[in-house]
């Protein structure tokens, strides 16, 4: 049975019925598309789509020439331990903004040996040249705000303020990625500025002020899928440092018995070229394989391996990783300098030549909540990170988390 | 600084682009991405967890930042 487009519209209740006269009947227009608002799904105005709180510990324990909590000539205490809590929220804002907030506190121990105690023997509780330094909590910031310009292209925007007591840092940065080559290629670049603004303390304790650190850092990247299981990653990143760039306490053995302030360049440049490569493994695993190589104005040069295995059995995730750093010292490292020297040196063991290690392993339990694919996690992770010049730390992190 | 940049630092920039633009010519089809789209093959994994273990090595040794991150700058470690 064929109706004529106005009867069939009637029969639907979208037009009046044509009068009963006889007149010519007109074709009508065709009735604009009707549109059933309930089948149509706006973005909600603002969604959170994760959030996770995770707890890590950190107890290191070690000696180093820069450190005045042991002999005058010899090198001191580096014991301190660090409790971090920190929290993570993840919404989107409409169709193309996302927003990400972190916020963490650092509370940590020993944070600046007091040089009071010259002589001591290695294991005296360290006291302090400023108070910040008996137990000084750090609190941090961090906002990464991404607008998807197009279904290729992301534009982002960073924020982070970080405070303790004597220091307060303001960053700000942008970035960028864009997709290509139907998505097996993806550029990333980002620019970021910092700038440090904290007291400077000389070895007497004494306050002298107020100083500036400034640090630009600007990376490019790429990641390309290489096979249905392969994924390659590379970058570069290159950073700038201006200011004062010790944190003022450290300080070295002199040959006279006595101890000297650390005295460092104003300016570093640094360089870091990093690739990665991840692998399926077809029993639900996956590998990582990283390298990157560092270079700096200061002398030091640096390589990086790491390995890490992820193995899925059912809910569970385990997780096994082992990461080896070779690092050389930088060109005005020592343990002992003459007093009446006036050029740059430094006892830091963090600028020392040595070997890392560290090898770790972690679980995770996800969770599937209801029937809208929510889910919640559960993940731990230990980690021990040792020097080859007498340095380890031992930390392990706790986290609860839900996501969509 | 001179010294990081001549012979191998050149030679190992060199091998990385040139790996990198000769990946360029790869293409791997939409319908075959399921293990690519995994979260096993985030190649960070948890994001928290790697601010950490960063956190750890960029105060504890001289060779930090770059990867997507500043070397130094905003703590007061460094």
């Amino acid at each position: 049975m064929r109706l004529s487009v106005v009867a069939a519209a009637a029969a639907l209740g979208l037009v009046s019925p044509p009068p009963a006269r006889a007149e010519p009947i007109l074709e009508a227009p065709p009735p604009a598309p009707q549109i059933d608002q309930a089948v149509i799904v706006h973005a909600p105005a603002y969604q959170i789509q994760s959030f996770a709180v995770r707890f890590t510990y950190f107890d290191q324990d070690g000696l180093g020439y820069q450190s005045a909590a042991g002999p005058i000539s010899g090198p001191g205490s580096e014991r301190t331990t660090v409790a971090e809590p920190l929290g993570e929220v993840v919404a989107t804002i409409g169709d193309r903004l996302t927003q990400r907030i972190v916020t963490s506190v650092d509370v940590v121990t020993a944070a600046s040996p007091n040089h009071k105690l010259y002589g001591l023997p290695v294991g005296t509780p360290v006291d302090v040249i400023s108070s910040p330094s008996r137990i000084n909590e750090a609190e941090q910031i961090d906002s990464d705000t991404t607008y998807a310009w197009s279904r290729t292209t992301n534009f982002g925007v960073h924020a982070d303020y970080h405070l303790e007591e004597p220091l307060e840092s303001w960053g700000l940065g942008m970035f960028a990625t864009h997709a290509f080559a139907d998505d097996n290629t993806v550029l990333s670049a980002s620019l970021f500025q910092l700038v440090d603004w904290f007291d400077y303390f000389h070895l007497d304790g004494k306050r002298y002020g107020r100083d500036v650190r400034t640090t630009t850092n600007v990376n490019v990247g790429v990641t390309q899928l290489l096979t249905p299981t392969t994924i390659v990653l590379g970058s570069y990143g290159f950073t700038t440092q201006g200011g004062t760039l010790t944190n003022t306490w450290n300080s070295v053995p002199l040959s006279d018995g006595t101890r000297g302030a650390e005295i460092v360049p104003r300016r570093r440049d640094r360089h870091a070229l990093s690739g990665r490569l991840v692998e399926w493994l077809p029993w639900q695993g996956a590998l990582r394989l990283g390298y990157r190589f560092y270079a700096d104005s200061w002398g030091s040069v640096a390589h990086t391996v790491d390995a890490n295995v992820s193995q899925r059995v059912g809910q569970l995730t385990l997780d096994f990783g082992a990461r080896y750093h070779r690092q050389s010292a930088v060109d005005f490292f020592g343990i002992v300098f003459d007093p009446a020297g006036t050029g740059f040196r430094t006892a830091d063991s963090d600028l020392e030549a040595f070997t890392a290690r560290a090898v770790s392993a972690g679980a995770r339990w996800d969770q599937p909540i209801g029937h809208r694919g929510h889910q919640i996690y559960f993940a731990l992770t230990g980690e021990r990170y040792f020097r080859s010049n007498d340095l380890h730390v031992d930390f392990v992190s706790g986290a609860v988390g839900w996501q969509q | 600084m001179k010294r990081a940049w001549t012979g191998r630092g050149r030679l190992l920039l060199g091998v990385v682009v040139t790996t990198l633009l000769a990946s360029g010519c790869a293409m791997v089809p939409q319908n075959r991405r399921k293990h690519l789209a995994d979260p096993l093959m985030s190649a960070d994994g948890d994001l928290l967890l790697t601010a950490g273990r960063r956190k750890l090595y960029t105060s504890r040794e001289s060779a930090g930042g770059g990867d997507a991150a500043p070397a130094g700058g905003g703590c007061g470690c460094q």
